[in-house]
């Protein structure tokens, strides 16, 4: 029987199609959410990329597109603040005494937070699962 | 202790395999499930160097459960005679995976 309730936390520092990590996550997420599952998603590093709105994979694993679907139907996709600003998503600077994380380059529902963030998304997971590698 | 462990890439130095691999050696084998996702699938072949990538099989005998996914299998063309003896193929192998890892595992690692 399933707790409704469970939390699963995943971290993924890979990027998109250059190897499979992100695919593995997306479905590996599709599966949890379909078993009823709550799932909150950390972006770090490269992996920021697969944030990139109108990604256009002719033969790859669509990343974009299937994270979309995800946060469409309840998972949680936090990504790296400071990784994004350095990457070109978002200027992150103070603008009516708040960062600005517009941008028309990222996925609709993407959150932005620190590390700080992570270890907080760390507290609340039931399991972390951790895709990435060399 | 119940151990959960997702593979996704092949462990093809000594050195990886050792760090894998290793952390099973203090776990009693039935407390374990290992699976093989992605890259991961090729570490279910018979006939590897002892060394390189022979974690799965003394992860076999000593009791695992070791389940590995068709999908990938399929894309690395990899025929089931080909497989060590003993190991589970799954079609929905994620799926399999989220219920050991959120109901029964106590510790989840992944590689």
């Amino acid at each position: 029987m399933v707790n409704q309730q469970k939390t699963l936390g995943v971290m993924i520092i890979s990027p998109p199609f250059g190897n499979q990590y992100a695919d593995h996550m997306c479905r590996t997420i599709s599966r949890a959410l379909d078993k009823g599952y709550r799932v909150e998603i950390f972006l770090y590093g490269d992996s920021v990329h697969a944030q990139m709105n109108a990604q256009r994979p002719k033969t790859f694993y669509p990343v974009g597109k299937v994270l979309k679907e995800l946060i469409d139907r309840g998972a949680v996709v936090y990504s790296c603040e400071i990784c994004s600003i350095a990457r070109g998503y978002i200027s992150g600077e103070l603008k009516d005494g708040k960062k600005d994380y517009s941008s028309t380059k990222v996925i609709e529902g993407v959150q932005f937070t620190t590390i700080f963030g992570f270890a907080e998304m760390l507290n609340r997971a039931d399991k972390v699962v951790y895709f990435g590698g060399s | 202790m119940r151990l959960c462990m997702l593979l996704m890439r092949t462990p093809s130095t000594e050195e990886d395999n050792a760090r894998i691999f290793g952390v099973l050696g203090h776990v009693q084998g039935r407390d374990v499930s290992v699976y093989l996702l992605g890259d991961g699938v090729l570490c279910a072949r018979k006939r590897q160097a002892p060394l390189i990538g022979g974690g799965i099989e003394r992860s076999l005998r000593s009791g695992a459960k070791v389940v590995v996914g068709a999908r990938d299998l399929r894309a690395r063309g990899v025929p089931a005679t080909e497989l060590l003896d003993g190991l589970e193929v799954a079609e929905d192998l994620e799926g399999s995976f989220i219920d050991d890892a959120m109901e029964r595992a106590d510790r989840v690692i992944t590689w």
